[in-house]
């Protein structure tokens, strides 16, 4: 099959718009949608201090090439990445050396985390902690807000205007359709490509430059770049719903190409939506200060639940 | 033809097409990568030995 813009041998099939992209269309084609988004969306400006989160795997690597490609050339953007090592033993306990060599040769520093210094135990040590003292909270709750409330208040303390992730459509969908499912309205209006706590100051906003793009394509992309991540799974990981609802919606796209974009369109028009029934309510957590919508941020309740030291601004 | 499917542990099938041997296989096309020489490749193509890569196991923590 050839390229429907050229006549070289097509790479990948947009089943969606019945189109062939050969791999140099691919690639260009992924990086316009990705810079239209930024734009259309107000997502980010022409001058901007941008961190972005990465894990190593191929989302967030592509995020980085991606940014790094359009933000030198046409804009000021200063990007760096950060990293946050939870200690996971023989998962996530150094950095990746395919990542350092992926960063190194986009120019892009990486600032590198650990929960050990910044939570004052490891992952491992977290989930032990949270057994003996009777808490139910899955291991990826932890991980979660943990890994955000460090990304936040590393980016804020060092100056950032903006923290990318790299959440895909696949993601914006899914997210969606569990708090459908799990009637969790109130979240749906934080599930914007820009989101978080605007009003607080210090506040530094998460934005999510490829939310537009499907998870396949984005491994496409990351495999024409010859970025070939490990395949070891995170110990931790569950087949909960998200992993059913990932099936089901893959099911229906085969069958229906472009309803996970209908899905998307749909949230889009639903966060104002919802926004006017469960608007935004911005304040300072008392113990760490970091942006939050009651008194205490989530980690800092789940500090306090582990039995970790917390003090009063 | 050959294919193999990465993750899942390897094996072969016997098919015409990349598409009929996704469907012999059980996989959802959404939900693999079918890769010739390390590039991905479009489902109707013809290749001596396909890949399957699973999207799922190149999915990294975000």
């Amino acid at each position: 099959m050839k390229c429907s813009y050229c006549d070289k041998k097509a790479v990948y099939h947009a089943r969606y718009e019945g189109k062939y992209y050969c791999k140099d269309h691919f690639i260009k084609w992924v990086r316009k949608r990705v810079r239209r988004t930024i734009i259309r969306d107000d997502l980010l400006g022409k001058e901007e201090k941008i961190l972005i989160s990465v894990s190593g795997g191929k989302d967030s690597l592509v995020l980085a090439d991606i940014l790094s490609s359009i933000g030198r050339k046409l804009l000021k953007w200063e990007i760096e990445a950060a990293y946050v090592i939870e200690g996971i033993k023989g998962f996530r306990d150094r950095v990746p050396r395919e990542l350092k060599e992926f960063l190194d040769e986009r120019d892009i520093p990486l600032n590198v985390y650990t929960f050990k210094e910044e939570i004052g135990l490891t992952l491992d040590e977290i989930v032990k902690r949270g057994e003996e003292r009777g808490l139910t909270y899955p291991p990826c709750t932890y991980c979660g807000v943990f890994r955000r409330w460090i990304i936040n208040r590393k980016a804020r303390e060092e100056g950032f205007t903006a923290i990318a992730t790299a959440h895909n459509l696949d993601d914006m969908v899914q997210t969606f359709l569990m708090n459908v499912i799990k009637g969790d309205l109130g979240r749906i209006p934080r599930q914007g490509p820009v989101s978080g706590v605007s009003d607080v100051p210090g506040f530094v906003k998460r934005v999510k430059p490829l939310y537009r793009i499907p998870e396949k394509e984005i491994t496409v992309y990351a495999l024409l770049l010859g970025y070939h991540p490990g395949y070891s799974a995170c110990p931790y990981a569950e087949r909960g719903l998200r992993y059913s609802l990932r099936h089901y919606i893959n099911l229906l796209e085969e069958e229906h190409p472009g309803i996970k974009y209908s899905m998307l369109s749909s949230l889009l028009r639903l966060i104002p939506i919802l926004s006017k029934e469960f608007p935004a309510k911005g304040g300072r957590c008392v113990y760490c200060g970091e942006p939050t919508t009651g008194n205490v941020c989530r980690a800092c309740q789940l500090k306090k639940e582990l039995g970790l030291p917390l003090k009063h601004l | 033809m050959r294919y193999r499917i990465l993750g899942n542990g390897e094996g072969e099938v016997d098919a015409k097409n990349i598409k009929e041997a996704m469907k012999k296989l059980g996989i959802i096309y959404e939900e693999y990568i079918p890769v010739v020489n390390g590039e991905p490749v479009v489902p109707e193509e013809k290749a001596d030995e396909v890949l399957f890569v699973p999207v799922k196991y190149l999915y990294g923590i975000t």
